[in-house]
């Protein structure tokens, strides 16, 4: 299949995934509701769309092109299926920055603070795992790496919720760690967006240095790739789009790693060419995942999208770590 | 095209690697680079391909300091090909053949009708164009180091250096790859190739740069530096005779 012809068919389904999730739910919408919603309706299903549906609906677009951008972009610089967000510990990283900001209350400082400790902590994590693992990691020492990225954010997230100066605290952090888009609005969108943009605008000058990097790095380096200028653009676009999604949705696992193996055979396999499809694809995702969990959240009751996607993307992970050469498991 | 080193010397960690090396070399050569494994023909390859810095000395071509060449203008002059060379992602041969034009695209353009012409002669002269759509994966490992040539061939760059192409080929692959050398020098390219299958040098290479520990102990006509008494020095090895270039014929 074309490339091009790809990428329309993912948009298009991104917008039937899109419409899914904003008439479908506990209240059937329909189509004028939007009209309504847009025109600055009062009734209530222009206000159940304008002030729930729509905001819910376009974060969760941003936040999984977000991670299927960065997944794709880590698997193709490491030159390994098994590079995900999540995975090798980002994710965990960016959370811990932004309980930290919780923590210590710094959020009511500006609504910026959250994020950026998102993605501050998210960059710290990258560069630790390019320290720990190096460039050159198979796939054994990436996982480990990441394991001990991930380990060290956990734990430090853990002391953090251990030391809450009280319960209301404590389950605020412990739900949103979960992953969810329910509590998302105008507001989160728009210090969110900006930021997984920027994020996603990095790691779009990244394809022609991703595919030459398939022949290793000296054949890279002769093909007049800068490799430290390529790795900064990679750690910092990764922080950007994970850490601001994670900033406002919480830790949704596994979305980098399932994306970018599903597409890769449709694009002949090449890394630079997997990262729109794979932004696409994250997005329809998140969509259709957000959409289930709402479908089948009873009253009081709701399944966070982070557990949905790590009950989908586990085995899925267990799968891939078989079917590799040499594989590890 | 001139090439020039002179009293280059670089070394890792404390361990010289190459020492005081100086040559020079134009277009329409190929040069072997032959020695015992770590007697620094990989390293000196590296060096001429910019991809490490001398220590000492200086490696100018046409008249630029290897240094001062920006890593764009560099990649369209220079074609590396690594030893054990891989693809990491099962992509069609087209595809890899294709990155050899990376150094002459434009930012974010596609390739242009004279990439894709280059790409076509490279698959030629390397005779894998009926492999073109194959995924790499799938190729045995006479057609991958075909195809990393190709790729090689691909940046239609005028200094082209290669690490063992010939390793772990079989005989016919083996002169095929020299072959095509030979084709590349005769259109002009100068070709620097570390090769230890010393028949294959005596036969294709205008001059063999013999390395021992570093330095190189003798640069002349495989003849002449591939002697009887050079080969006992370096390898340690008995050539009755001098090495005699391989008699082998491709079939037609």
């Amino acid at each position: 299949m074309k490339t091009l012809s790809l990428n329309l068919l993912l948009a298009a389904g991104l917008l039937a995934s899109l419409a899914a999730s904003l008439f479908l739910g506990d209240a059937r919408l329909s189509l004028a509701s939007l009209g309504d919603a847009l025109a600055g309706g009062e009734d209530l299903p222009a206000l159940l769309m304008r002030e729930l549906r729509l905001p819910r609906a376009l974060l969760g677009l941003v936040v999984g092109a977000g991670l299927g951008g960065a997944g794709a972009v880590l698997q193709g610089f490491f030159r390994n299926p098994l590079a995900d967000p999540g995975v090798i510990g980002v994710s965990a990283s960016a959370g811990l920055g932004a309980v930290a900001a919780m923590y210590f209350g710094v959020t009511a400082l500006g609504v910026l603070i959250l994020p950026l400790a998102a993605v501050a902590a998210a960059g710290l994590g990258v560069s630790l795992l390019l320290f720990l693992a190096g460039p050159r990691a198979s796939a054994t020492t990436l996982i480990l790496a990441g394991v001990a990225t991930g380990s060290i954010a956990t734990a430090l997230t853990a002391l953090l919720m251990n030391l809450a100066p009280n319960p209301w605290a404590l389950a605020e952090i412990a739900y949103w760690l979960m992953g969810s888009l329910q509590d998302a609005s105008w507001t989160e969108l728009r210090f969110a967006t900006p930021i997984v943009l920027a994020g996603l605008g990095l790691l779009a000058l990244t394809p022609r240095a991703l595919d030459a990097l398939s022949l290793g790095e000296e054949s890279a380096r002769s093909l007049g790739v800068d490799l430290r200028r390529l790795r900064l653009i990679v750690v910092g676009g990764t922080a950007l789009a994970v850490g601001g999604g994670v900033a406002v949705a919480g830790a949704i696992g596994f979305v980098g790693l399932v994306v970018p193996h599903l597409l890769r055979p449709l694009v002949g396999h090449r890394p630079g060419a997997l990262i729109l499809p794979s932004m696409l694809g994250g997005a329809i995702l998140i969509e259709l995942a957000d959409l289930a969990t709402r479908l089948v959240s009873g009253p009081g009751m709701p399944l966070y999208l982070g557990v949905l996607t790590a009950l989908i993307g586990a085995p899925f992970f267990l799968w891939l770590v078989r079917s590799l050469p040499g594989r590890a498991v | 095209m001139r090439l020039q080193l002179s009293s280059v010397g670089f070394g890792y960690r404390g361990r010289t690697a190459v020492r005081a090396v100086g040559f020079k070399a134009s277009g329409g050569e190929i040069i072997a680079l032959v020695g015992p494994n770590g007697a620094g023909k990989s390293s000196l390859l590296r060096l001429c391909a910019g991809l490490l810095d001398p220590a000492r000395g200086q490696i100018v071509l046409d008249g630029f300091d290897l240094r001062e060449l920006a890593p764009g203008q560099r990649a369209r002059r220079i074609a590396y090909m690594p030893p054990d060379g891989s693809s990491a992602w099962p992509m069609p041969v087209r595809r890899i053949v294709a990155l050899g034009r990376v150094p002459h695209l434009k930012p974010l353009r596609r390739l242009t009708a004279e990439d894709e012409a280059a790409i076509d002669t490279a698959l030629d002269r390397a005779g894998i164009a009926g492999l073109a759509e194959r995924p790499f994966d799938q190729l045995s490992s006479g057609e991958r180091a075909r195809v990393l040539l190709a790729r090689a061939l691909a940046t239609q760059a005028d200094l082209i250096l290669l690490d063992e192409p010939t390793a772990a080929l079989d005989p016919r692959h083996q002169l095929a790859v020299m072959d095509i050398l030979r084709a590349e020098a005769n259109r002009g390219a100068l070709v620097i190739v570390a090769a230890h299958a010393l028949d294959l040098v005596a036969r294709y290479a205008d001059r063999a740069l013999l390395m021992q520990e570093g330095r190189i102990m003798a640069d002349a006509p495989p003849a002449q530096s591939l002697s009887e008494a050079h080969i006992a020095e370096v390898f340690g090895v008995v050539a009755p005779g001098g090495i005699t270039p391989t008699p082998l014929r491709l079939t037609d």
